[in-house]
């Protein structure tokens, strides 16, 4: 009888240990290759660190540069940008394609699918690849079309003014089918009856999307904001071979600077503060997001 | 009786792995390191350390490519870690900034093996720093070509290349093909992004420079001005050009038949040979003051870390032994570089090469600077603003000197 808490306990405790074991590789894994090196980007955003000397410490001093560094503003602005207009019209894009997918009458669904989905697995060096030629200012896919219907072309990625709208288009093009994906997942698990329903009591096709779709699928609305947000923020494959931040600054984003600091002029811990700035915005906008954007639903 | 054959067992294997590991004692290993992706570097490189193995038997050599855009980051990582290799290929800037720091072994230019004296001088001044020798270039010159096939098109004589500046823009004009107000081929390949090659190219002809030897900014000169002005009036005020980036995935706008004219670095001209073959035609760059051609190219060091300093420098010796820079310019096409093998040279292709290597004698490359890639992407990025019209030529290369001392400064 006394020795029954005890034998719990040690029950508890093996089962506790069982369990640690098993999750211990990942979190080996996770302390190595996640951890570790954020703590130490950490220490490096306050250093002078060239890859070849000691980092010597120097305070706050990067982060006091950084937004002296008409580069990294502009690099913020313009990821900021890339967020909205890539985020928004992807969305909603998605959302619209879903809904047209997921009409009974639709012949060919899978066709459309896959053509919708089929960007987001490429990967984006080979679609950048492929979207550097149609913009291309001499002789790409796109002005030879314009030349052909008699209308004006553009320098589109050589252009101030075009070359991130231009960026933004193949982003939207390949985020789309991802988010059609998701969103067709959550249509088709509204149960049918709400809509029986809403039908025997008149409402309109319409009014049926914004009361009962839209409201539905919230928490899979709120997925695909944050995980948007995030991966807008860390913008950089098709901005590093498709412009390659030009033309002036006009598309650079904050990452490619980081890679620009840290892999061009051997500026680690310059290169790290800016890192730590992106963590911060990154951070502030998914709990801003969970604290707003995810009441009454059941995601987390 | 098992354990006895057990003991037999581990006294062999044992045996065995001490003959291993006395054999190997002798051998030395070397790591070699090489940018580029082209797979003819590696099939030329790999053979010519196939040679230098068979000649020294007991020197091994691990033979690494790595791309130019990975090769910065991966040398700098290993330097910090203390792996670097023993002998690698570096670009200009990487270079520049490496020897400032004495990351490379001087080489002895009284080495009877290297005999310095054979070079011509542009490789032993590039490859100098405060009076020693750390590289040995392999050096990718910029001449003019040009298309005859576009100069006959627009009545140009296809056996006459531009003389001057002035010949340059009339013959700029004159070749560019327009579609309405939209330049369908460019008269001149001018690269509005990462152009600060191309700027160098027409400065050297101004008897102009970027900067100094310490990196402090020269290129807000009135050369620089005029050199700026130049090209800045071919894109804006004559629309002769097709805007570009000189490190496009795509290629350069002459490589892709684009462009009538333009100055290109040797190493393009197989890729541009297979495309347009004899209707390239070769010049020295165009004399405005000067004639000198810009110089860049791949310099062979030897890692002040090695611990194998004596096969380090052999093989470093060995790739710029005549044989060897042969064998490397009939694969990757970098001109050799030795006096002697200069007639070898000419009767191999005679109209080119003549002109190649009377550009490489009389060429210079980029003055070594502590921030070189920060400064040439801070001059890239102002040249883009005059291209664009957000800065007048000299105020956009005033303010890149002031960026540019500024990095120098930290």
């Amino acid at each position: 009888m006394k020795n029954r808490p005890k034998r719990f306990f040690r029950k508890k405790l093996n089962s506790e240990r069982i369990g640690l074991l098993f999750i211990l590789p990942n979190y080996l894994i996770y302390t190595v290759f996640v951890l570790i090196p954020v703590i130490w980007t950490l220490y490096l955003g306050f250093t002078d660190y060239n890859l070849m000397s000691a980092p010597k410490w120097v305070g706050i001093q990067n982060y006091v540069q950084a937004f002296q560094d008409e580069n990294f503003t502009t690099a913020l602005m313009n990821t900021f940008l890339f967020s909205i207009f890539t985020i928004f019209p992807s969305m909603v894009l998605g959302l619209i394609a879903a809904v047209l997918l997921n009409n009974k009458l639709l012949k060919g669904k899978a066709i459309f699918r896959a053509c919708y989905y089929m960007p987001n697995i490429i990967s984006m060096v080979a679609a950048s690849m492929v979207w550097l030629w149609i913009y291309d200012p001499g002789h790409g896919l796109l002005n030879s079309i314009l030349m052909a219907m008699k209308m004006e072309t553009k320098d589109w990625l050589f252009d101030p003014f075009l070359a991130m709208p231009s960026v933004i288009l193949v982003n939207i093009w390949n985020g789309l089918g991802y988010n059609m994906i998701i969103y067709l997942a959550g249509l088709q698990g509204i149960p049918e009856y709400l809509y029986e329903a809403a039908t025997v009591d008149g409402a309109s096709k319409l009014r049926q999307f914004f009361t009962i779709t839209i409201p539905m699928i919230k928490p899979i609305t709120f997925f695909l904001f944050v995980m948007a947000c995030i991966k807008s923020f860390q913008v950089f494959d098709q901005v590093f071979i498709m412009t390659n931040g030009g033309p002036i600054n006009s598309t650079t984003t904050i990452v490619h600077q980081i890679y620009q600091n840290a892999f061009q002029y051997n500026k680690m811990g310059y290169a790290s503060a800016m890192a730590l700035v992106l963590l911060l915005i990154t951070t502030t906008i998914t709990l801003f997001n969970f604290k707003y954007g995810n009441q009454e639903s059941d995601i987390i | 009786m098992k354990q006895k054959l057990l003991f037999i067992i581990a006294l062999g294997v044992f045996v065995l792995l001490s003959g291993i590991s006395l054999a190997d004692s002798n051998v030395t290993t070397l790591n070699f390191w090489m940018p580029g992706q082209e797979p003819t570097i590696k099939a030329t490189m790999e053979s010519v350390l196939a040679k230098f193995e068979k000649e020294n038997p007991n020197i091994k050599v691990n033979y690494a490519q790595i791309p130019w855009n990975e090769y910065p980051v991966k040398l700098n990582t290993a330097y910090s870690g203390g792996v670097a290799p023993d002998v690698m290929g570096v670009g200009w800037g990487q270079f520049g900034q490496l020897v400032s720091q004495n990351r490379f072994l001087p080489f002895d230019k009284n080495s009877a093996k290297l005999n310095t004296k054979d070079f011509y001088d542009v490789v032993l001044k590039e490859g100098s720093y405060r009076g020693r020798l750390y590289g040995l270039l392999l050096p990718e010159v910029r001449v003019f070509l040009y298309r005859k096939d576009y100069f006959k098109e627009a009545g140009l004589d296809p056996n006459k290349p531009p003389r001057n500046w002035q010949e340059l823009q009339k013959y700029a004009i004159k070749l560019t093909k327009r579609n309405g107000s939209r330049v369908e081929r460019a008269g001149l390949d001018i690269a509005t992004q990462n152009g600060h090659q191309m700027f160098a190219t027409m400065l050297w002809q101004l008897n102009g420079d970027l900067w100094d030897e310490d990196g402090q900014p020269l290129f807000n000169s009135k050369e620089g001005v005029q050199a700026l002005t130049y090209l800045v009036n071919l894109k804006n005020k004559y629309n002769t050009i097709i805007p570009s980036d000189i490190q496009s995935l795509t290629g350069p706008v002459f490589m892709n038949g684009y462009a009538a004219m333009a100055y290109m670095q040797t190493q393009a001209l197989p890729e541009l040979e297979k495309k347009a073959g004899d209707k390239l035609g070769y010049a020295l760059p165009i004399k405005q003051k000067s004639d000198t051609a810009l110089v860049m190219g791949t310099f062979f060091t030897v890692s002040a870390s090695t611990k194998n300093k004596e096969a380090a420098t052999k093989l470093a010796e060995f790739l710029y032994s005549g044989d060897s820079l042969w064998d490397i310019y009939q694969g990757i096409n970098f001109l050799p570089t030795r006096k002697s093998l200069e007639d070898r040279f000419v009767k191999d292709s005679p109209e080119k090469n003549r002109i190649f290597i009377t550009a490489l004698q009389n060429s210079r490359g980029f003055n070594k600077s502590p921030v070189f890639s920060e400064a040439q992407k801070i001059l890239s990025l102002s040249l883009e603003q005059a291209y664009y019209g957000k800065k007048t030529p000299k105020q956009a290369l005033d303010e890149a000197a002031a960026k540019i001392r500024a990095a120098l400064k930290k």
